[in-house]
């Protein structure tokens, strides 16, 4: 094409091969020269914002994780159980006193809130608190077999993991896809020198990995050589909303 | 149009009064009342510079939420086909699709819809027939950003958008920019809902965690219980495309059905160097295996320069490959640099199950540890949440590196999932014998009736190349020039070396 006249900077190639000819073509070579798409105030506020969220997901993520790689710590258990098996909730949970009393264990000490949770794990009775009506009432629970009781708590250590893999995902996802859209408004610019070029010239591997900023520049026209070589989903998936002509070029062989 | 501040002294009371209002409600110190809403519609209409008033807006912290509040602090018919419309009929800006990559504008129209309370009523409005060519123009232009927003969030409006009263209101509507909204809109439509041959015995969504109707909500890279399922996937046979009876979903059918083709050419290679890799198949298996492996932590990459979300495995002892390198790091970015390539695939075992089929994230500095530390990316739902769970109480970990080119698969299925509508359908899918293709508006007519005079002719002057060689086509090969001149498609064939191949562009 350079042959017959047409002006280099009418063209850009998306890529990495080129000839000693064509590697003014390439894009990264018009990036370094052109600064086509300057960050407006909302970018940078755009950026700024995106950055911030990354941050506090990752951090997120972070204590996530390490959550799920260590052993569970019985508060986080019987948070789950308020929430997930109120019954157990109001089985183990030690009343506040209304006269502001404390009550005190066999060995003399205080109780704290998780006294009964200890009992019953243990597979022991609700101890001081074994004639106290919440404790009555819940008396198919405080009456399991040891055994049974563990086979519950791994139960429910695997619901608590299971939410916070799920949590990981999710916020994981969210932070990838954060990344991205950092990614697309930092490279504004590529938007903006396609859409300056008249010819952009790719193979369709690239022309789908660089969809959105081609589709930016609305090509009107598709043109695909060794179009026998080439397959349908590669084709189609280069259509750009604007393209109201293909041509396809190729030998039949 | 961007007139700066010179404006200031041309303007009259009126507009001197809005752009006041305009500020003071975008520096935050003034509240949108009832009265107020309508006027600070009328002052961004007034904004000659589209794409600097939207920058401000982004930037102004009560931006978003005043334009919230002014859209529906009057529900009536009369706010709908006058202020409410002008303002969209706004936003229509060219300029404004470039600016922020259009990203300004796709968060003030989720603002706008976002509680749906203005929405709601004025899509009620427009069912009803309530609104005027203004109002219709308008909610048509709303309806289509809406639409070809990401899946997940355009789902309520493709909704809408599938009411076939709504389309139809649409596309007849005697104003041609609403009837050439309308028919976008239906090329988006047209994409959702691919349809199964009739009487098939086999259906997508059974087989395993990845088989889903919607092939949108396919994982592009397998799980687990993907790669070891044995039931065939489902494919259509290429026959069920040209039924005429499956006309209407043709698009859907025929975009779901170039995924599924494109996807299993992939999977087919996977499974072939899964079963080489563990010794089920004979061949050579390229690539590392390593046993052994621990779970060490999550990794995002330095603070500035941020990586997806990886997990973290630490190796038993030193790769065979880096033993005795001096620099281990230079080595890894040198001659060892096809070792575990970034974003190559890998199989995931735990305690002898496959568990799933993360990439690699290529980090020197990790790899360089001693130790090596590998990173994988776990993609896909239930493939993350399958290792995250299992890999806690594992005891044992094993990765085989696959050499299946994923990296040039995954952009082209992925474009195919994002597709929200396929150019020149009409032409390639629903042409028959019969079809009279429409002439190609924006030809170039002088070249065009130049060569229908006089084909033969040297055609350096006509097409204005400078070549020392005159350049005159024979009639087939003038004929192929016409017909990529006025066609929308055309297919321009030849035997062997009609164009020799080059990379001079």
């Amino acid at each position: 094409m350079l042959n017959i006249g047409i002006p280099q900077d009418h063209v850009v190639r998306l890529g990495s091969k080129s000839t000693a000819k064509t590697a003014s073509l390439l894009l990264h070579n018009y990036q370094k020269q052109d600064r086509l798409y300057k960050n407006r105030k909302g970018d940078w506020e755009q950026i700024d914002a995106l950055k911030d969220t990354s941050e506090r997901r990752l951090k997120h993520i972070e204590t996530t994780f390490a959550k799920v790689t260590s052993p569970l710590h019985y508060r986080d258990l019987l948070e789950h159980l308020e929430f997930e098996h109120p019954e157990y909730y109001e089985a183990l949970k030690v009343p506040r006193d209304e006269h502001g009393l404390t009550r005190v264990g066999r060995n003399g000490r205080a109780v704290d809130d998780y006294y009964l949770w200890h009992q019953w794990m243990k597979g022991w009775n609700a101890g001081v608190y074994a004639d106290s009506p919440h404790v009555r009432a819940a008396a198919q629970i405080w009456k399991m077999a040891p055994a049974l009781r563990q086979a519950q708590i791994a139960t429910w250590n695997t619901e608590l993991l299971r939410e916070k893999v799920a949590d990981i995902y999710e916020v994981g996802k969210q932070y990838n896809e954060g990344l991205d859209s950092l990614e697309r408004k930092r490279n504004q610019n590529v938007g903006a020198i396609l859409r300056s070029k008249r010819i952009i010239g790719c193979t369709t591997t690239a022309a789908a990995k660089y969809r959105d900023d081609i589709q930016a520049a609305s090509p009107g026209v598709l043109l695909v050589e060794e179009a026998g070589e080439i397959l349908e989903s590669h084709i189609i998936s280069a259509l750009g909303s604007e393209t109201s002509q293909l041509i396809l070029i190729g030998d039949h062989q | 149009m961007n007139r700066g501040n010179s404006q200031a002294s041309n303007l009259d009371p009126r507009a001197q009064r809005l752009n006041k209002l305009l500020d003071a409600v975008l520096n935050g110190r003034q509240a949108l009342g009832t009265a107020s809403s309508p006027l600070f519609l009328e002052a961004i209409c007034a904004q000659p510079d589209a794409a600097k008033w939207i920058d401000r807006l982004i930037v102004s912290k009560t931006g978003l939420s005043s334009v919230q509040t002014a859209m529906r602090a009057d529900l009536s018919l009369s706010f709908f086909n006058g202020h409410a419309s002008s303002f969209i009929i706004y936003l229509q800006a060219p300029a404004l699709r470039i600016v922020g990559g259009g990203s300004f504008l796709q968060q003030l129209v989720i603002a706008m819809v976002e509680p749906p309370i203005f929405w709601n009523t004025f899509s009620d409005a427009f069912r009803a027939g309530n609104l005027q060519e203004k109002g219709e123009l308008s909610f048509g232009w709303l309806l289509l950003q809406l639409v070809v927003l990401p899946a997940d969030k355009a789902a309520p409006y493709r909704e809408i958008a599938q009411d076939q009263a709504v389309l139809d209101r649409l596309l007849s509507s005697s104003h041609s920019e609403t009837s050439a909204i309308g028919r976008r809109i239906k090329d988006v439509v047209a994409t959702l809902h691919a349809s199964i041959p009739d009487g098939s015995d086999t259906f997508p969504g059974d087989r395993h965690d990845n088989d889903f109707a919607d092939f949108r909500l396919i994982s592009i890279h397998p799980t687990a219980d993907e790669i070891t399922c044995r039931e065939l996937p489902f494919l259509r046979p290429a026959s069920f495309l040209d039924d005429a009876e499956t006309a209407d979903s043709r698009v859907a059918t025929y975009l779901d059905n170039h995924f599924r083709l494109l996807r299993e050419d992939m999977i087919h290679e996977m499974r072939e160097e899964m079963q080489i890799a563990l010794g089920k198949k004979k061949g050579k298996h390229r690539g590392l295996v390593i046993d052994g492996l621990e779970l060490v932590g999550v990794h995002f990459g330095p603070d500035n320069k941020r990586s997806k979300w990886a997990i973290a495995l630490q190796c038993k002892q030193d790769l065979p490959v880096l033993r005795h390198k001096k620099d281990r790091r230079a080595f890894l970015r040198d001659e060892g640099r096809s070792i575990l390539r970034h974003q190559s695939l890998a199989c995931l075992l735990v305690n002898g199950k496959i568990i799933a089929f993360p990439t690699i994230l290529r980090d020197e500095d990790q790899l360089a540890k001693l130790p090596p530390v590998v990173l994988l990316c776990l993609t896909g739902e239930s493939s993350t949440k399958k290792a995250l769970m299992e890999l806690k109480s594992a005891t044992s970990i094993k990765l085989i590196q696959i050499d299946t080119a994923v990296f040039s698969f995954e952009p082209i299925l992925k474009a195919l999932q994002e597709m929200t509508s396929v150019p020149l359908s009409f032409e390639l899918l629903s042409w028959t014998d019969d079809t009279i293709l429409a002439d190609l508006p924006g030809q170039p007519t002088r070249i065009v009736q130049a060569l229908r005079i006089d084909p033969g002719q040297d055609l350096r002057s006509l097409l204005d190349i400078s070549q020392p060689k005159p350049i005159m086509l024979d009639a087939s090969q003038s004929a192929s020039l016409m017909a990529s001149l006025t066609q929308p498609v055309s297919l321009i064939q030849g035997p062997p070396g009609m164009f020799p191949a080059s990379n001079d562009v």
